[in-house]
Order: C-alpha cells, then structure tokens, then sequence
C-alpha cells in the first residue's frame, strides 16, 4: 500500500512536494551560477529565480563577486540594475567590466543602520526595473528577513543577503543558505603546498551548502572564484617563483627583499 | 442637446462640491461643453455621443476616467434636455433611471436656482411644482418675482437659449484648501495634500502632461509671530501622473518639517510640466510591469536616505586605480534615466571600458593620460606583461578607500595574519606638468602592487609607498572577492 503511495508520489510528480532525500523540483529552472559544480547540488540546478538566498562569509569581500557574478552578469544583460544596499567596499567599475559586469548597471545605497537597509532594499525589491538586490547585514531578526524574503517572491526577483559566518546558528526564512570560506577547515594545512598546477596557485573559494531543499551535504565545494586573467597571472608567477628556486636553491629571495632592494 | 450633470458624493450621501472642479476637468476629455454650476459641473454631449459609442459608451467611459478621484458607486448624474432640468434632476438625489423620464414639469420649484428666492412666496401662491409656475400668467409673474424666473423657465423648456460660460483648462495648476482645523503636526497635512493631488490628477489628465515639480505651501496661524508660510518644493525626475509617488515622497520630506504654528490653509502648485510619453502596453497580459520605476525608487531612496547616498557608477579617464572611477549622486535634475542604463547602442560595445568619458576640465587634478606613466607601462614584473592586454580583469573586484594601512611584523605586511606576497611587483608612478609647488602631495603616486594572500581573506591587492625607508609602509588597497 505505502509502495503504491509512494509510486503514485512520484508520478503525480508534483512540483510543490519534495522528499527529504532528494533534491526539490522547481517549475522554473534556477538562474544558472556560473560555476557548474555548484550547480549540481542546488535545486533546480542554479539560484533561485526569486527569493531570499543567504551567504555567510568569515569576513566581508570574500570572495562574493565571484560567486554571484557570472549569474548577475547574466541578469544584468537587459540592462536591468542590481542594487548593491550596504555594501562593505566601494566596488571597482574596471574590474567588474572585466567580469561582464557593467558598473553602469549598479545602484548603490549606503544605509547605516539595520532598519534602513532592510526599508531600502524592500523598496529596490518592490521596483519594477530592478533585476537583483544584494544586501550586506550584520544583525537582523528572522521575521524581518521573512519579510523581504516575502517581498522577493512576489516581485520575482532573486534577493542575496550576505552575514556574518556567526549567523549560521540563528534561525533563518531563506531556503538556500550557503557558508564561504577562503580555508577549509577540513584539512588545517594550507593548500598552497604541496599541490602542484595551476589549481595549486590559486586559492578555491571553499562554499559549504548549510541548507537546501533537499538532503543535507557534508562536503566542501572548492570553486575557482577569481577570472581567469588573474588565475593565468597567479599561475605563471608560481611556475616562475619555482623556476628561480630551482636555479638558485641556496638564496631564497622572497618579493619584499626584492622590492626593498629597488628602492 | 442633452446635458448631463455630475456631482461627486462623499460616503454619508451628502454632495461634495468641491469636487465639481476635477470633475469638470475630466469631462473635459469627452466634450469640449463643458460648464460650472453652483454645486455640480455640466457637460453637453450631443456633439459626443457617437465617437464614445453611445450615451452608454460616454458614461462608462466617465466613470472610468473619474474612478480615482471618486470612489465607485459615488459618482452621481443626471440627464436633461436642457441644464436647468438636468441639474434639478440631478438634485432630486435619485437615481439615474428614476429621474431621466421624469417631465420638467414635475420637477419641484426648489431644484431650480432662479426660484430659490422666491420660495415662500410661491409656496403661499400654492405652487411646488416648475409645471405651477409655467401655467401662471407671464406678464403678472414677471412684474411681482422678475423677469430672471421667466427666462430660467424659458430656458428650462427650451424656449430661450442658454448663454453658459464654458469651461477652460488653466495654464498652471494652483489651488488651495482651507483645513478643517489647524493642522500642528507637518504629518498631518497629507491628508489635505491627498485631496489636492486628486485635483492636481484630474488637471494632469485633461491637459495630457506629466508634472516635474510642484510646491506645497502652507499658511500658518499669523497670531504666533512666526512666519506665515512655509513651503516644500518637490522635483522629479521623470514627468508622471503618479500621485502616489509624489503622496510618498511629500511624506518622506514633511516627516523632517517642524511647523512652528498650526497650519490652516493648505496651497499647491504646479512648478513644471511636461508632455507624457504614452505607455506602449503589451500584447500578452502577464508582461504588464509591476512595481515603479527606477526613477521612483532613486528619488524614494534619496528622499530618506539624503540624494548623496544613493549613487551610481561613472567611469573616468585616469591611471590611478581610485580615480578610475567615480559614484556619483544620483540627481534628479542633470541626470536622465538613460544615463544610468546604457542604451542599446552602447551596449553593443561590450563591458569594456570603450565608452569613457574624457576627464572634466575642471576636475582639479590637472592629468592628461599623456602626462601619466601607465599602470602596464612600467610594470616591472615580466608576469604582468603574461597575462594578456585584458588588464582590467587583473583588479580587485573591492577597492578600499582609503586604503587601509597595514600593520609590520617582522618586515612583512599583515592582514589577520602575515600576508604571502604572490605577484609583483608592479609599478605605478603618477606624475604630472604641473610645478610641485602647486600640487598636492597626494597627486604624486609612486607605488608598488602586489598579491597577496591572506589565509582568511583571500587574495588581496597591496602597494608598498615608494618613499625612503624610514617612511615606508604598506597598504591594503583592494580585495580579489
């Protein structure tokens, strides 16, 4: 009985149910991320279209543009404007262009105090022009968050709330809750060693999916973050650096001897 | 002919005929006759009738025209063949279908203005009815009440023509209204405001304009010895007929204003205006937009939050990586919607950098780009020179301004924790033509870029001043995020 149940389930394959032990079906497929292992484990293979999604980073600037910007450059291509509310630095134009990012496209809000970031970007979600809102908080109640996240899936649009790593422990209304990380904890060495290619020199942006709809996942996801002009960089000055240690094995020259010696 | 008289009500069924005036604009849009009378407006519609399809059609499409301004259900009209009849019907206060058939005749003496003086006395001479009184001989009436009864009555039944001074639209919007009661808190004068911006509405929808910028001004009590007056001047960005946004963005302003003494009247003008670009609207129904403008939410933002917080992006000619670019104000005035979003022409340029603007003349800095020694050009370290031409894609996607100074330990820079030096260096010297004397210490840039690593931050981009070595330090200029 319980069998055909089951069976029934899940040819009636409703879009609205999801078992724990899979990973949820959406009718419209997510808002692809850029990064494809990423992808893989999110359900609808990519963002949500429209709604509240949570990134906790150690610390502000840590590694947020690459995550989310292949996918802001995507929603951004109708010349619709992404408003930053809050953020932490001054975002560089040059370099987000590099990105397919147009500067042009950014709206940004400086708001002090929680209660103004949370008035501004309810109201950047409530406009019609507006592709995406990015909102940096530190403290805020879930019901506040619920609020916003309330206002996104009536206007349809993706809505990234960026915290503080701490707030993993707090309650949260957003169905997908993601925790950045440059380290992982996992293995306490630093990656730097011992590894060897162009993987080896540059550092993966390590992103642990705390909550989704579907089955819990334990492991890391390390993901190439930085553009691919700076990764060719980083990897030709670790091929040169091991080039001059082999030639010159005795003399280690580290760059800041060097650049003293200029001076 | 037929005349049809309107009158707005409020919800206890009593007439509100301050409405009279809105509701006469708005008639405006489906005939050009359009009158005032004491207490209603009257519009003829004969000539009208058959390009709104009908006596039908032309009402559906007043009540539609008219539903902001009056609720539904509260619009009240009358037909007639002449205006005296079809404002006595209309006062008769019943609905359209009871009165359109009944004769003059049958009217009472009391819905007819020229009779209203003389009401006792033809009360005493036993008539209530316009039939009574049409019935009495012409000669004995016109020397006991005056000829002015004859001729409402001529007028009334066709007999005479009517002379009516037709309406005409205003150049400008003003208009004012007395508060109830003096208003102490600035909060309080919404409410009056919203009744005026009903107003301003039905002027705008006549005349086809969108607004630019209105003044609110408010009398206050003169007894105080305060200032009689106070104003606020509202700017848009776009021209609208959105009295919503403008309600909001008068709230956002009048939450910040003290009234010094209670306010009693309450004034609005219309500063500017400007034609409206009609609204393409969509063929599939589900691709109406929702929600405002961006317009609208930039002049929202900026009226909370203060405009210079609310900014946006604008690239600029230069070597030195913080005058690269430069986020601006959004401003409501010098800055078109178009600026903010790239046409599709210039978007066909691609993300790069193509469409720079030249530096301002005026900027302060007195750089050209031939004065300055690039950032490739001197860049010292060969793996620089590797990477391709797309040196934009090299920069931090976070600049810090300013940059943050870091603290030394053991002669290596540090950022929660010591900082591995990964690539470098790169050097940008900034120099200019202008004599030392009159520059600024801050328009020399000698620096060196590196890439380091911090174990907790990530890839950050620092520089090292290049000055002699008792004053040498480091900086955290930006972050790879």
């Amino acid at each position: 009985m319980g069998c055909r149940l089951a069976m029934s389930l899940s040819a009636l394959a409703l879009s609205s149910v999801w078992r724990a032990h899979e990973l949820a079906r959406s009718d419209a497929a997510g808002l692809d991320t850029g990064h494809a292992a990423l992808n893989a484990v999110l359900p609808g293979g990519g963002w949500p279209q429209a709604g509240l999604s949570e990134l906790l980073q150690p610390c502000p600037g840590c590694g947020e543009w690459g995550l989310l910007g292949p996918a802001l450059a995507r929603l951004g291509a109708y010349s619709r404007v992404t408003v930053l509310v809050a953020a932490p630095y001054v975002p560089f134009g040059p370099a987000l262009s590099a990105a397919r990012l147009a500067p042009s496209n950014l709206l940004r809000v400086q708001a002090a105090s929680a209660a103004e970031r949370l008035w501004a970007a309810e109201q950047a979600l409530r406009c019609a022009d507006v592709a995406c809102v990015l909102l940096w908080l530190e403290q805020v109640q879930s019901a506040q968050l619920r609020r916003l996240h309330l206002a996104a899936l009536e206007h349809g649009k993706p809505f990234f709330v960026l915290r503080p790593e701490r707030a993993q422990h707090e309650s949260s209304p957003a169905p997908l809750r993601l925790l950045l990380s440059w380290q992982n904890p996992q293995d306490g060495q630093d990656p730097q060693d011992g590894q060897e290619g162009q993987s080896g020199a540059v550092p993966p942006l390590w992103v642990r999916v705390l909550k989704r709809r579907g089955p819990p996942l334990e492991a890391r996801l390390p993901l190439l973050a930085v553009s691919p002009g700076l990764q060719a960089l980083l990897a030709a000055s670790r091929a040169q650096a091991r080039r001059r240690r082999r030639a010159v094995p005795l003399e280690l020259v580290h760059a800041v001897d060097r650049a003293a010696s200029l001076v | 002919m037929l005349w049809i008289a309107l009158q707005a009500w409020s919800e206890d069924a009593q007439p509100v005929p301050e409405l009279s005036q809105a509701l006469a604009w708005q008639a405006l849009a489906l005939t050009p006759r359009v009158a005032l009378a004491r207490d209603a407006a009257l519009m003829e519609v004969s000539a009208s009738l058959r390009l709104f399809g009908g006596l039908r059609g032309l009402l559906l499409r007043l009540h539609s025209n008219t539903h902001d301004l009056v609720q539904p259900g509260r619009l009240h009209a009358a037909p007639g063949p002449t205006s005296p009849v079809a404002l006595g019907r209309l006062r008769l206060a019943q609905p359209w279908k009871a009165v359109a058939r009944l004769p003059a005749s049958d009217l009472p003496l009391a819905v007819l203005d020229a009779a209203c003086p003389h009401l006792d006395a033809l009360e005493r001479l036993g008539c209530r009815l316009w039939g009574d009184l049409r019935r009495l001989p012409r000669d004995g009436l016109a020397r006991r009440l005056g000829a002015a009864l004859l001729d409402a009555l001529d007028q009334a039944w066709g007999d005479r023509a009517e002379t009516q001074h037709w309406l005409q639209l205003p150049e400008v919007f003003e208009d004012r209204l007395e508060l109830a009661f003096g208003v102490e808190h600035s909060t309080g004068l919404l409410f009056a405001l919203q009744r005026l911006l009903q107003r301003l509405k039905a002027w705008l929808l006549a005349r086809s304009l969108g607004v630019l910028g209105v003044r609110l001004v408010w009398q206050m009590d003169a007894r105080r010895g305060v200032d009689r007056e106070g104003e606020l001047l509202l700017r848009l960005g776009e021209p609208t007929q959105d009295m919503a946004h403008i309600a909001r963005l008068a709230a956002e302003h009048l939450a910040r204003v003290q009234l010094p003494a209670p306010a009693q009247w309450l004034s609005l003008h219309s500063l500017e205006t400007a034609a409206l670009d009609g609204q393409s609207r969509s063929l599939l129904p589900d691709e109406q937009r929702r929600g405002e403008s961006l317009g609208q939410l930039v002049e929202r933002l900026g009226a909370r939050l203060g405009p210079a917080r609310v900014l946006h992006w604008q690239a600029h000619a230069s070597h030195v990586p913080e005058r690269m670019q430069q986020w601006r104000a959004w401003s409501a005035g010098e800055l078109a919607r178009d600026a903010l979003i790239p046409t599709r022409s210039q978007r066909r340029k691609g993300p790069s950098r193509a469409g720079i603007p030249p530096s301002p003349p005026g900027g302060g800095q007195g750089w050209g780009p031939a004065t300055v020694a690039g950032l490739g050009a001197t860049a010292l370290s060969p793996s620089f020179a590797q990477a391709g031409p797309d040196r934009d894609a090299l920069l931090p996607t976070w600049l810090l301004q300013p940059p943050l100074r870091l603290s030394m330990r053991a002669d290596r820079p540090c950022y929660d924790g010591p900082l591995a030096l990964l690539v470098g260096p790169q050097r940008l010297e900034v120099s200019g033509w202008a004599p030392v004397a009159q520059t600024a210490a801050e328009d020399f840039v000698m620096r060196d870029y590196f890439i380091a690593r911090s174990p907790q931050a990530g890839l950050l981009w620092i520089y090292r001043e290049r000055l002699p070595a008792s004053q040498a330090a480091w900086f955290l200029h930006g972050i790879f995020a």
